[in-house]
């Protein structure tokens, strides 16, 4: 088990490890000299200032040698400093971060909880008229283009029916208290939250109903139903099976959403992390699109991590010797 | 042979024809493929031309209107779809390619090249892969060849893991030990008995990588990354949501048939994967 663990950890220290490597050098080999953009374009300035800003920002060294000091730097949580926002990467990160993890917390707990009851109805009786109405209704949820969901929205409750903001995260004209605050937040969230929530459910959707009808399939359904046990029950004991590897794939999903969706936090010009990258790939900001990269790829690799070790944990019939990846 | 494909063959056109949907959906994508492949002879006007008087709603003259600068919309979309089409099915080709000869490899001879291959393709799919065609996009340009290879070369992970997990199975079989202990090499093996029959699952993957292509492309137009000489449906959507309040139109109508084009492709394809191996369906998820 210690071996496993063990394992796990190093190979989650080299996925870090290797694709913060490629990102940073495909971000420093990109063409277009940060210098014009740290200048801010128009009529160049002397050399001389040209050199000051090169030496400044390190732009004088190799990209081996900037590779390497900036790896000995980032685990320490120094993700470099930002050409463009002239502040530390990480606190321009942290400072978006609380807006995406609040969205994509959210879309989390509702695919989940969403995603379990309605795959429970579809895989109740499969191939039934409900569960292929349920099928085509995933599948095209997960097929619409995120952008497009998320204008329809906006189209729908802001212009048309003049409900809810079009975007934005909190309205400055707000008094700074607990209260008010909460309920511009709820105004502001609910359209991208139930975006996000109809692209990610359908997903969710399939996954539920997949395993649940798995379990369903299994022996002991039969010897718990051949006992005259309610079909309730039964159905609950499937879903206990089936709920690792629900949360599993549910999991996956949160590593993404924690990435920052960026196309419908653009179009809802929402202040997270997908905005940002937005920005700074705009501006060709090279250490934040690099710190992002590196935020990004932590997220996941220790959610995958955790949610692979939880799944150890929790199944004894997994023989970690004989584990096989699919 | 392999053994897939006499099977593969029948239920593959009891798949197509057996279903409703799959009916549906296979007039969608052949619709709108012709319509793409014959845009210069159907769309009624230059998609440039701008000498109409903008922001018409859909009318006879013009059934999706016109946009902020006084284009056709119809022409527009209907040139949209040939981009779409083109970056889509080439690109979704590029990576089933790539994914079908790493996935062989990797679970064909196993050892360092596998778990070198896996973590390669787990460092991929940490990443989304639209964040990573945007900064892609936006450092090499994107032209429309440029595109195809961006796109194709992010989307081989899923298929790669596809294959080599089936792989794993194959190479196990009574039929490719009997053609090892003839002496065959590792390489007739691996093209000549198990490429065949990893066949059916790369066409189906091919499907939904499509379907992936077209929305990472349309994604990047709307973010406004798309060959400027092109018509692009995502362009045309991002350019709708300025004018909301003036046309709603612009934005809806080619993202409706983005839509309607990308369900269909992937019901096809999904059906087609349940009849072929229904223990697989649902496969992965469509992360962009």
């Amino acid at each position: 088990m210690l071996k496993y663990v063990f394992k796990r950890l190093i190979q989650g220290f080299a996925t870090i490890l290797i694709s913060t490597l490629v990102i940073f050098t495909i971000v420093n080999l990109a063409p277009g000299d940060p210098i014009i953009f740290i200048t801010g374009g128009g009529e160049p300035p002397p050399p001389e200032i040209i050199n000051q800003l090169r030496k400044d920002y390190g732009l004088d060294r190799s990209i081996p040698e900037r590779l390497a000091i900036y790896l000995s730097k980032i685990f320490t949580g120094d993700l470099g400093y930002s050409y463009i926002y002239r502040t530390g990467v990480a606190d321009l990160i942290l400072q978006r971060l609380p807006a995406t993890i609040i969205l994509a917390v959210s879309t989390y707990i509702i695919i989940t909880i969403l995603g379990i009851v309605i795959g429970i109805q579809a895989a109740k009786r499969p191939l039934s008229l409900l569960d292929r109405f349920i099928t085509i209704m995933s599948v095209s949820l997960f097929s619409f283009p995120s952008f497009f969901i998320a204008q329809l929205l906006i189209l729908l409750f802001s212009i048309g029916l003049g409900l809810l903001p079009t975007g934005g995260f909190l309205d400055p004209r707000t008094p700074a208290e607990p209260i008010p605050i909460i309920i511009d937040l709820i105004k502001h969230i609910i359209l991208p939250l139930t975006s996000l929530t109809l692209i990610h459910l359908g997903f969710m959707i399939r996954v539920s109903r997949t395993a649940i009808a798995e379990a369903l399939g299994e022996d002991y359904i039969v010897i718990l139903r051949a006992i005259g046990l309610p079909e309730k029950k039964v159905l609950l004991s499937a879903s206990r099976v089936a709920a690792m590897p629900i949360l599993t794939m549910a999991n996956y999903e949160l590593a993404f959403l924690l990435s920052g969706t960026l196309l419908v936090e653009v179009v809802y010009n929402w202040p997270g992390i997908g905005t940002l990258l937005y920005d700074s790939i705009l501006k060709r900001d090279y250490p934040t699109i690099s710190g992002i990269f590196f935020i990004i790829i932590g997220f996941s690799v220790v959610i995958n991590l955790i949610t692979d070790l939880v799944y150890v944990f929790l199944d004894p019939r997994i023989g970690i010797g004989k584990k096989t990846e699919v | 042979m392999g053994i897939y494909m006499s099977i593969a063959r029948n239920t593959l056109i009891r798949a197509i024809f057996g279903a409703k949907s799959s009916i549906i959906s296979l007039t969608v994508i052949l619709g709108v493929s012709i319509i793409a492949g014959l845009a210069s002879l159907i769309a009624p006007h230059d998609p440039r031309d701008a000498s109409f008087s903008p922001f018409q709603p859909p009318s006879w003259r013009h059934p999706f209107g016109t946009d902020d600068l006084g284009r056709d919309l119809l022409s527009r979309v209907i040139y949209g779809a040939r981009t779409s089409l083109i970056i889509g099915f080439s690109a979704a080709l590029i990576a089933i390619v790539i994914g079908v000869l790493i996935g062989i490899a990797s679970g064909y001879i196993g050892g360092y090249i596998d778990d070198i291959a896996m973590r390669i393709t787990e460092t991929f799919q940490v990443i989304p892969r639209l964040v990573l065609a945007v900064v892609a996009a936006s450092f090499l340009g994107p032209s429309i060849f440029n595109m195809i290879l961006i796109i194709g070369g992010l989307s081989w992970p899923r298929t790669a893991r596809v294959v080599r997990s089936m792989v794993l199975t194959l190479r196990e079989l009574p039929y490719v030990e009997a053609v090892r202990a003839l002496g065959a090499s590792n390489k007739r093996i691996m093209f000549k008995h198990i490429l065949p029959s990893v066949l059916p699952i790369a066409v189906i993957m091919t499907g939904y990588e499509a379907a992936v292509a077209i929305l990472v492309e349309a994604g990047l137009g709307f973010l406004g990354l798309s060959d400027p000489e092109l018509e692009s449906w995502g362009k045309i959507i991002h350019d709708g949501q300025r004018y909301f309040l003036w046309g709603w139109w612009i934005a809806m109508i080619p993202g409706s048939i983005l839509s309607i084009l990308i369900i269909a492709i992937n019901i096809l394809a999904d059906n087609i994967n349940n009849a072929i191996n229904p223990k697989t369906a649902g496969l992965d998820s469509k992360r962009i």
